[in-house]
């Protein structure tokens, strides 16, 4: 390893300069493939992506767009957080609709066999969450999902929520979700930022 | 073949498997991994998607030409400085404190973490010491044209 060829003095000269023609040739190359692929590839993306609507929608075609889950708004999520707690005051009872609910509309059935879930992970699930809400990691799906599967198949509503803003955990979860067959799923784009920023109480704590 | 030699060949195929491997899944969802790159916030808008869709291909061609054993320079020379845009990249993100997809292995789905700095510094000096065998390697064929086997001459 402490051993160098010593060389002329042309040779550091000729290897360096060759370094960079095999290393253009590489990045040409690659760059030529991948603009050659990008364009006939059906799961191709624009040169230039459009980021103005956050990362989770950006360079979704229309396709994906269109199959993306409804959305529910703070006040909703506010509904279901009280019919969770009224459902199961302190424990993490199982997922019936209350019978002591007054409101008898369709959002209220709805919002009293809902399940609040957080798509980010356990540890800033922990740090802090919309109180009752159940945590399903979106990066940990395979491992989370078999413990939660029963409250999730009983539960009349599915509302996904991750950080907010640019966070698409969210929408990652409830492709997921879709795709085992879950529904009627609902996005909260807010998400846990525009929950705080309500004013709203937190809960901290790993999922009982 | 000196135990030295033989080294090389192995690290070389495996830093080489590792590449083509990091680039598969990235190559496949260029929508995925563009919105990896987004997240690292490191990026104007304008050229996410470009880097999103040039940088996989570029990681393949690099991992094949370390595995095939052709271009050995330029590739180890891209794979040590793309090691270590990716260590700046996510030691910034970590730093930042990011909570984010680290777009190592696959488009999205992989955490960011410091295992993934880890395995990045490992990457990066094996890499580098296949850059500096492979110059050592051409600088002895170019001094000593006439005790090359002609086998292992590269054509250029």
């Amino acid at each position: 390893m402490s051993n160098r060829t010593v060389h002329g003095p042309s040779g550091s000269a000729t290897p360096s300069r060759r370094s960079l023609r095999e290393a253009l040739f590489i990045v040409l190359l690659g760059t030529g493939l991948a603009l050659v692929a990008n364009a006939i590839s059906p799961r191709g993306i624009p040169l230039v992506g459009d980021f103005s609507r956050g990362a989770a929608l950006a360079n979704r075609n229309t396709e994906e767009l269109a199959a993306l889950p409804a959305e529910i708004d703070l006040a909703h999520v506010h509904d279901i957080v009280a019919a969770i707690a009224r459902r199961a005051p302190a424990d993490s009872g199982s997922a019936r609709p209350s019978a002591a609910g007054a409101d008898t509309s369709l959002a209220a059935a709805l919002a009293a066999g809902a399940v609040l879930l957080d798509a980010r992970t356990a540890d800033v699930y922990a740090a802090g969450h919309i109180p009752g809400a159940l945590n399903l990691p979106a990066a940990e799906f395979d491992q989370a999902y078999p413990g939660l599967k029963s409250r999730i198949k009983a539960a009349s509503l599915l509302v996904v929520y991750c950080d907010g803003g640019d966070c698409e955990l969210s929408h990652d979860l409830a492709g997921m979700l879709k795709d085992m067959g879950h529904g009627p799923i609902q996005l909260f784009p807010g998400g846990f930022d525009a929950w705080m920023e309500a004013g709203h109480d937190m809960r901290e704590g790993p999922e009982p | 073949m000196s135990a030295r030699r033989i080294l090389y060949h192995l690290v070389r195929v495996a830093v080489g498997a590792v590449f083509l491997y990091a680039s598969v899944h990235k190559v496949i969802a260029p929508a995925e991994f563009s919105r990896t790159v987004y997240h690292y916030q490191l990026l104007p808008a304008a050229a996410i998607n470009l880097i999103a869709i040039v940088l996989p291909w570029i990681e393949g061609v690099v991992g094949i030409c370390l595995i095939l054993g052709v271009k050995m320079r330029g590739a180890a020379g891209i794979a040590v400085v793309s090691l270590l845009v990716f260590l700046v990249a996510m030691g910034s993100a970590l730093a930042r404190g990011l909570n984010i997809d680290c777009g190592c292995f696959a488009a999205a789905g992989t955490k960011l973490g410091f295992d993934r700095i880890v395995g990045d510094l490992v990457l990066l000096a094996a890499a580098a010491l296949l850059y500096r065998e492979s110059a050592r390697e051409s600088i002895a064929l170019t001094a000593l044209p006439s005790l090359a086997p002609s086998s292992v001459k590269e054509s250029s």
